[in-house]
């Protein structure tokens, strides 16, 4: 089967995605998905005003929006070809369903954290 | 002249695709974990959309953050999804960096960067960027 001409594009967003994932997602699930939950964390470290003065910087923002949008991306492509894979021949639908999850996301990201 | 002269025109038909069970990837053990590689995806997708709903908690006022840090913390029925995320992340980062170090052999001179030294350095990076997002996580 032919690659759509789009593929070098979503490609390109997977692998930036991809690389940011390996680097930065394991802290996170262990400080925000392992260390939360077990009640590790501080009640003042997450205190809305430490946060919201720590995510206002330029740099945290610019940060969260790149490894938030691009794992989406990341994500949504690995995941469309996987689904492929598996035998569902929709290429077209899920290219839709799957890229088009990833922008809304990101149009959302972009907002939230450009209103923080 | 544009690459366009050399487009291949349309066949007018669609391609064969020889029927395969899904369950191909359970035949093997490199076909499973291609297919354990693949659904990393599925975690990263799960785990960056509770970031992001950390994310917009925090933009939508001090009230919603609250909330949304009582749900993530102190919560004994995330904390197993989040054990299973980090298995998962960390295939993904070892995969990751074993794919990469394909697409870019590293030569130094005469010395040649092989696989293991190239995974282990990246999972090096891996912790040093663990370690800064615990610094600021705890109050850095």
């Amino acid at each position: 089967m032919a690659a759509p001409r789009s593929e070098p594009f979503w490609w390109l967003l997977f692998s930036a995605g991809g690389m940011l994932s390996a680097i930065f997602l394991p802290g996170h699930v262990i400080f925000q998905g392992i260390a939360m939950p077990m009640g590790w964390i501080p009640a003042q470290a997450s205190s809305y005003a430490r946060m919201h003065a720590l995510l206002s910087h330029p740099i945290a923002k610019l940060y969260l929006f790149a490894l938030i949008s691009l794992s989406l991306f990341h994500a949504a492509h690995r995941l469309k070809h996987t689904v492929l894979d598996l035998g569902l021949q929709a290429g077209g639908f899920l290219a839709f369903a799957f890229y088009g999850f990833a922008i809304l996301c990101t149009a959302v990201a972009g907002y939230a954290i450009a209103s923080i | 002249m544009s690459l366009e002269h050399y487009r291949v025109p349309d066949p007018g038909y669609k391609d064969y695709v020889r029927p395969y069970p899904s369950t191909w990837w359970l035949r093997s053990r490199p076909y499973f974990f291609f297919m354990v590689r693949e659904l990393t995806s599925v975690f990263v997708l799960i785990f960056t959309l509770h970031l992001l709903s950390g994310v917009i908690a925090l933009s939508r006022g001090e009230t919603s953050w609250n909330a949304w840090v009582t749900l993530a913390s102190a919560s004994r029925t995330l904390l197993p999804g989040g054990i299973i995320t980090l298995c998962f992340v960390l295939y993904h980062s070892v995969t990751w960096f074993i794919a990469g170090a394909a697409v870019t052999p590293l030569e130094i001179g005469e010395f040649k960067v092989t696989v293991p030294m190239f995974v282990l350095g990246n999972m090096g990076l891996v912790v040093v960027a663990a370690a800064i997002i615990g610094y600021f996580t705890l109050g850095g």
